[in-house]
């Protein structure tokens, strides 16, 4: 039995930011499906930290390798190689059919790095007039909360009073096709992740793209 | 073009590797993150071609943590076991269970229930109440799920679930969603409780 639940969250409200609105629990601990509070209570997590613990709670082998790589080295910056980058991108490469990977560190950053990527491909490889990229998104879309994410949102309390946003970006509505230009949008430009090193296209249907369960950014 | 975030469907989370598979479509540019690190450490990436992420050259995008030996070596981790052990099929099969009983819960409360694998919301109709009152009410039987969008509660356990911790939960949100939750005389009581 440790202290009550209502001084944590008192300390908590004393010097955080009050930008969460979390319930009336305080987990001490976690295995598999289960989590504990500071009184002892064991709860089945039906939020799996929006999904960032799929694996389930303390993954013994997770931590294991986390605790063996922790042991022998834990930052490079990329000045550097390091020897646990391409058995990273072999692995996820060959599970995922994916050529080429950037890795970063939250969902946002990657958001980020794509809507950099895409507007790079859109100039240089696409021939795109500088600075007029375009990338279409879907309403009600949630990708994150950085400056550039919120700049496209449509919920009022994720930009409210943090603008000015970035220019560049088309809504449309969610479960629309029409949107991006009559549904045939794959017939051109279309570069599966798949696709060949040296770039070859390939057909892909977009009918089913606005289904629940997959957000989409689209960029012309 | 085509950018797929599957930060939160993708690694199994709806009963396949990727949500895309559900509809067969593949996208140019696929995002990953969240359980890419089973909860351990925050790692994301950008998976494409080189005809995209070939445009970037040294000096114009980074992170200093980015794809550093410690993000790397819990990530591969993470998707050894989430494939070795099954976790995706699981995530299929616990799904229809989880969706298929939250289907079979009479209350007059609920206005729908959908979801794809073991990405779950049962949706209250207005008059309820907020569905905060629910995931406290929840709490008090030993579930711990999250409102979202006032009016919806999110249902989402790790993939690794069974099939008696969802018949479980299936008892404990049955019965919860029965109860008549919509005074905030209610859901102060329920607080007390605890």
């Amino acid at each position: 039995m440790g202290p009550p639940v209502s001084d944590f969250i008192a300390r908590e409200a004393r010097f955080g930011a009050q930008n969460y609105e979390p319930l009336g629990v305080v987990l001490s601990r976690g295995e598999g499906v289960f989590v504990w509070d500071t009184q002892g209570n064991r709860y089945l997590d039906c939020l799996s930290a929006y999904s960032a613990v799929n694996q389930g709670h303390c993954h013994p082998k997770i931590l294991a390798a986390m605790v063996e790589q922790a042991g022998k080295l834990t930052l490079t910056s990329r000045a550097f190689h390091n020897d646990q980058l391409a058995p990273f991108y072999e692995q996820i490469a060959e599970l995922t059919g994916s050529h080429k990977i950037l890795p970063m560190n939250s969902g946002a950053e990657a958001v980020e790095t794509a809507i950099k990527s895409v507007r790079k491909w859109g100039y240089e490889v696409k021939g795109v007039p500088d600075g007029q990229a375009e990338i279409i998104v879907c309403a009600d879309n949630f990708h994150g909360r950085t400056l550039g994410i919120i700049g496209f949102s449509t919920d009022a309390a994720a930009r409210e009073h943090f603008g000015p946003f970035a220019p560049g970006f088309r809504i449309i509505p969610f479960g629309n096709a029409q949107g991006v230009g009559g549904g045939d949008h794959a017939a051109h430009g279309r570069l599966p992740r798949r696709a060949d090193p040296g770039g070859s296209r390939r057909h892909h249907s977009t009918a089913g793209l606005f289904r629940e369960g997959t957000r989409a950014l689209y960029c012309t | 073009m085509l950018i797929l975030d599957e930060i939160q469907t993708g690694l199994g989370r709806t009963g396949k590797l990727l949500a895309e598979q559900h509809d067969g479509i593949e996208a140019d540019v696929t995002l990953l993150g969240k359980a890419l690190s089973g909860g351990f450490y925050p790692v994301s990436a950008v998976l494409s071609n080189n005809a995209v992420l070939g445009t970037l050259r040294p000096g114009q995008h980074g992170s200093t943590f980015g794809g550093n030996p410690l993000a790397c070596a819990v990530a591969r981790a993470a998707l050894r076991v989430l494939v070795e052990e099954g976790m995706i099929e699981n995530a299929a099969v616990q799904g229809v269970r989880f969706l298929d009983g939250l289907r079979s819960i009479r209350s007059n409360i609920i206005r729908e229930v959908r979801g794809r694998g073991l990405m779950l919301a049962v949706e209250l109709h207005l008059e309820a109440g907020e569905a905060r009152r629910y995931c406290e009410a929840l709490q008090g039987t030993g579930i711990l799920a999250k409102d979202t969008h006032g009016h919806t509660i999110r249902i989402a356990p790790p993939l690794v679930i069974t099939s008696e911790q969802v018949d479980w939960a299936l008892k404990a949100i049955g019965a919860t969603l029965k109860r008549d939750l919509s005074s905030r005389q209610c859901s102060a009581i329920e607080r007390g409780k605890r």
